[in-house]
Formats: structure tokens, sequence, C-alpha cells
């Protein structure tokens, strides 16, 4: 099997010839903390990466090269990455990022999808939305007809036809989506709190807004789909935290479940199957609610959030599982990490539809010492529950 | 509970802003005593959504609406209320740790503080150990609560303890925390008397503290 064929299988509740070997992502700090400890730079990263970028990883889809963590990659042996098909599925024509408020050591800026940042400029936080271009209907009906037209002119890079050739001979699996979701993209237009309380103030506007982006991204993705054989999803929501879901289930089911429908609906059609949510925080009560939506694999389920995929695999036998370590053991140690992984991983290999991952992305107080613990031994044990094994 | 009082409860708790106002209208021009209708009517609404929410009958744009419709009918009340209407259970001063931007648990505890009768000072995020300590200082304040968002940034919080200390109050100032990765148990460990999951419990829990420091 190819990486392509063994994702596909993995996530599909069907035997690989072994196990996929993927890690979730990094901060910046870390990486350049485990330079200092002992992992070998060879490729390095870029200059201007400080502690607070996010450095994704295999399963997330983002090219990896000196931008992300290619030394971790290398050094265990990682699998292929996932390729994202490069589709602008937000904002286009994007946004001017500018500074809006200084602040001397934080500041409010700009992003290209019209979003407001407030984040620390040294970036070892994470930044927090407060603001958007939609503050009402007037904002919104022109923040629709200009940046969310449903067309793919732009939306698409100059060498795409060249791109489409090379995914034609492909041997690793490719997905669409980048950071939007029916609740996710709402929240980078108006910030979060103004967003739960439009749902009170003017509930047809905020259908309109999932209805007008489920159609969008079905135009987007049609587009796409006409040329390339896609093999998953992603929508990003963050929608819970560690008391659970922002909204109620209820909230969700008349605000965001049908978009999920029509857009999933659209998918089947086209042969994509595998549709993948990602949300922190704890997710229990919304995952009935994406599998009725058409969602078959949700991640990363923070543990700290209280989400044990042990738990969640019982409840939901069918819901494909990626990520779900807990970050928190590789702070405390060698013991920790040998009760973390014992407990859940042979479970969840044996049950199939999972790849392991870390919770989120590894913080920079995870010494290079105990990261390399873990990775050895979760990769002993992918080994070990697998048919064919050929790493070595 | 008379009408009055039963349609303003009722009002705060289901986030209604215009009715809110309106009974609270009603229920001054029936005579009726400006601190009577905070004492047992907005306050009762408020405390019945915070219910409703610790027992996962309502979320956050409930909690968001309702604090909206307290504000709304404490500020029609504001020019009837004596001094003496208005009493406070206790000084709190809020922020989140140092380094960290992440405000939003911080702003619903401040807001649920606020409408249970706590004096809030909020100092905002990003907020050092020292400044944490000379409000608490300046304010005479009850208690310091603060969040992290991240394990990383979680590990200054025995630096406010310390600040607290070298400012001579930390005897009479107790301290609430919460945030994603905070847990009892970590409280516990480094000296802090106060922890909450939410924003309707930090309200049962600077009760508590209060007791504490009475």
């Amino acid at each position: 099997m190819n990486t392509r064929e063994r994702f596909l299988a993995t996530m599909n509740f069907e035997e690989p010839d072994r196990h996929l070997v993927w890690e979730f992502g990094y901060w910046g700090g870390t990486v350049r903390r485990w330079y200092k400890e002992g992992l070998p730079e060879v490729h390095g990263l870029r200059a201007d990466i400080d502690g607070g970028t996010g450095l994704f990883n295999e399963s997330a889809g983002v090219p990896l090269n000196r931008d992300t963590s290619l030394d971790i990659h290398e050094h265990f042996k990682m699998d292929p990455y996932l390729v994202r098909v490069p589709l602008a599925t937000g904002a286009w024509p994007p946004y001017e990022a500018k500074v809006i408020e200084d602040h001397g050591d934080w500041y409010i800026w700009q992003e290209w999808d019209g979003c407001l940042r407030k984040e620390l400029k040294n970036r070892t936080s994470l930044p927090t939305i407060v603001g958007g271009p939609v503050k009402d209907r007037e904002s919104w009906e022109r923040y629709k007809a200009d940046r969310l037209r449903p067309s793919l002119e732009g939306r698409l890079p100059d060498n795409w036809s060249q791109l489409v050739e090379e995914y034609k001979t492909r041997d690793y699996p490719i997905g669409l989506g980048q950071t939007h979701g029916f609740f996710g993209t709402p929240r980078y237009l108006m910030g979060v709190e103004e967003l739960l309380i439009k749902y009170y103030d003017d509930p047809e506007m905020m259908k309109d807004i999932n209805n007008h982006l489920a159609d969008l991204w079905i135009t987007l993705f049609d587009g796409v789909l006409k040329e390339v054989e896609v093999d998953t999803v992603f929508i990003w929501e963050d929608m819970c935290y560690k008391g659970g879901p922002l909204i109620s289930p209820a909230m969700f089911r008349e605000f965001i479940l049908p978009g999920y429908k029509k857009l999933t609906s659209f998918l089947r059609d086209h042969g994509v199957t595998l549709v993948q949510v990602d949300s922190d925080g704890d997710v229990w009560k919304l995952i009935p609610l994406w599998i009725e939506g058409g969602v078959t694999v949700i991640y990363p389920f923070e543990v700290a959030a209280g989400m044990d995929i042990v738990e969640v695999r019982k409840a939901f036998p069918r819901l494909a599982i990626s990520g779900g370590v807990d970050k928190r053991a590789l702070v405390e140690g060698k013991e920790a990490i040998d009760r973390e992984l014992e407990y859940r991983i042979p479970f969840m290999l044996n049950q199939g539809g999972f790849i392991p991952t870390i919770d989120h992305m590894v913080s920079s107080d995870v010494s290079f010492e105990n990261f390399k613990y873990y990775r050895e031994k979760l990769n002993q044990m992918l080994k070990k529950h697998s048919r064919s094994w050929d790493r070595d | 509970m008379p009408d009055h009082l039963k349609t303003i409860a009722e009002a705060v708790k289901n986030g209604d802003e215009k009715q809110t106002i309106e009974a609270v209208d009603a229920a001054l021009n029936a005579g009726m005593a400006a601190g009577d209708i905070l004492s047992q009517g907005l306050v009762p609404g408020i405390q019945a959504l915070g219910q409703l929410f610790k027992d996962g009958q309502a979320y956050l744009p409930e909690i968001l609406i309702a604090a909206r419709a307290m504000r709304s009918g404490t500020e029609k009340l504001k020019p009837h209320l004596a001094a003496a209407d208005v009493k406070k259970k206790g000084t709190v001063v809020v922020g989140t740790v140092e380094g960290d931007m992440h405000d939003i648990g911080k702003n619903l505890v401040k807001m649920m503080l606020e409408s249970n009768g706590y004096d809030v000072h909020d100092l905002g995020v990003d907020v050092s150990a020292d400044a944490f300590a000379a409000e608490a200082k300046s304010t005479s304040a009850d208690i310091v609560a603060t969040s992290a968002l991240l394990t990383t940034t979680m590990t200054v919080i025995p630096d406010i303890l310390k600040a607290l200390e070298t400012a001579g109050v930390r005897s009479k100032v107790k301290m609430l925390i919460g945030g994603a990765p905070i847990t009892r148990q970590f409280a516990d460990e480094i000296g802090v008397e106060g922890y909450a999951d939410d924003c309707a419990s930090a309200v049962d829990e600077a009760d508590r503290l209060m007791k504490l420091t009475s």
C-alpha cells in the first residue's frame, strides 16, 4: 500500500498493511527548543518563524518545508503528508493585512479575511478574535457580494493545471478545505461574542450566512472535483471549550446542521465520503449532530477538555478518529507517557479507523527527550499492531 | 414573589432585554422600591439562568443575552437606587495572566460576577503579577480572579501569589483561577483557594471564598 491507500483504508475501517506514522503539529518555540536539545537541525526553520507560529504536520495537509517541521518529520521517519488543494475558500479577494491598533507589546491587526485579531507581538500566546467585517445585514450583504462570490476565479494558483496532472499519479492523499466551517467562518466574520449574540438578534441573517457558505463551497468544490479525485474534506470549527459546546445542540441543529447536510450530500454524490471536523474542547454533545450532518472523522479530541477516544469509540463505533493522545503527558514525563499510550493506543489500533497523534500542537514545555520517548514508543506500538512494517 | 418581580426575573432569565426594561418600568410605576426590584427581580433572574447553565440547559449565547438584559434593567433602575440599595457582595480584580490574550472566559466571568452583585475591576489581558497585586491593594479587593489558556501561561499564576505576598495583601485576598488547562488539582498544588470550571461556577466559588474572607 502507498500512503494514500493506507489513509483511505484506515479512515474507512478497512485493514491497512500497517498504520500511518503521522503527527499533528508543534509550535515554533517547541522546534527551536528541540534543536538545542538534540533534534538534528538539517533543514532548520525560516528565521522569522517565532515561538507562537503553529507548525502543522503530516495530518494537517500543508507542504512540509522550512516553514514547518521537516526535521522532525525526517528524524522520526514519518509517512508522506496529506496535501490540501490550494483552493481559497474564504474571502476573495483577500483583505490587506495591517495593524489597526498598536498597544506596545500587543496589537490588533486585520487578517486576509477581514477578521480582527488581538495578539501579542512576540506571538507566545494564541490570538483572540475581537471583531470582523460583518456587523449587520448591510455589511453582510456587502461582504457576500464583494468577497464571497461563488466563482473559482482567482481562487486557484496559477500552476493549477500542473497540479492537476501531478495529483493524477500521486501516492499521497489529498484534501479540500481550509480553515472554514459553519461556525468557524462566521466567528471570523464578526468575532465570538458578537456571533453568539447574533443567533438571537438576527437569526435570519445567521441562516443566510450558512446557506450562502454551503452554496459557495459546493460551487468551489464542484469546480475542483471535476478535475481532481479528492480523498477527504476538512471543516474547521473549534466551537467547544472544556465546558462543552459554545452553543446548544438545539442551536446547532437550527443554524449549523443544515449547512453540513447540504455540503456533505453534495460531497457524497461526488464520491467524497471522508468528511473531517476539527474542534478543540469537549465535543461530546455535538458528535451525534456532526454524524447526522455527514461527518465521518473528528479530531483532535483534547484530553484536557475531558475527551477520551476510547469512550468515544465505544459510543460511536463507526466514527473515525485522529489525535487523542494527551499532550500534557509529554510534559509530565515517561511514566505518564507510558500510561497514556498503553491505555489508548492498543485498543484503538485494534478497532481501526484511527490515526494516533497528540491532541493538539506540542507546546514548548515538552522536552525533546520526552517527545522522542513518546514517538518511539508509539512507533513501536504501530509496528506491533501492523501486518507488515518496512520502516526499519 | 409579586407578579412584577416574577416578570422581571423571567425576562432576564430568557435574555429578553426589551421585556426586562418594560417590566422594570412597570414595577417602578407600581411604586416598588428600586432595591427590591434589583434584589428580588433582576438578580434572581440571572441566578436562575446561571443554574440552567450549570445544569447544561443553557449555553453561552443565553448567558450573553441574559447579562445584557440584566445590564439594561440595572441601568433603568440606577436613578432610583440609593447607595444603600446596592449591597456589593465583594470586590474582585479580574484579568488574564501575563502572556495570555484570550479573554472570552474572563469577560464571561466578569459579566456573571457583576450581575450577581460583585464590584469588578477588569485589568484586561496580559496582566503582570505586579499589576494584579497593585490593583488588589488599591481597591482593597477580596478576590483576584485570573484565567490562563495555555499550559505555558498557567505557570505564571504562582508569580501572582508571590506579588500579592510582596504587596502585603496575600492574607486578605483569595485567588480564583480558571481556564482551559487549569484544574482543581493544579489550584490545590500551587496554593490557590478558588477554582471554577466556567462562568456560572465562578460566582458560586466567589461566594464560597467570600465566606472564607469574613
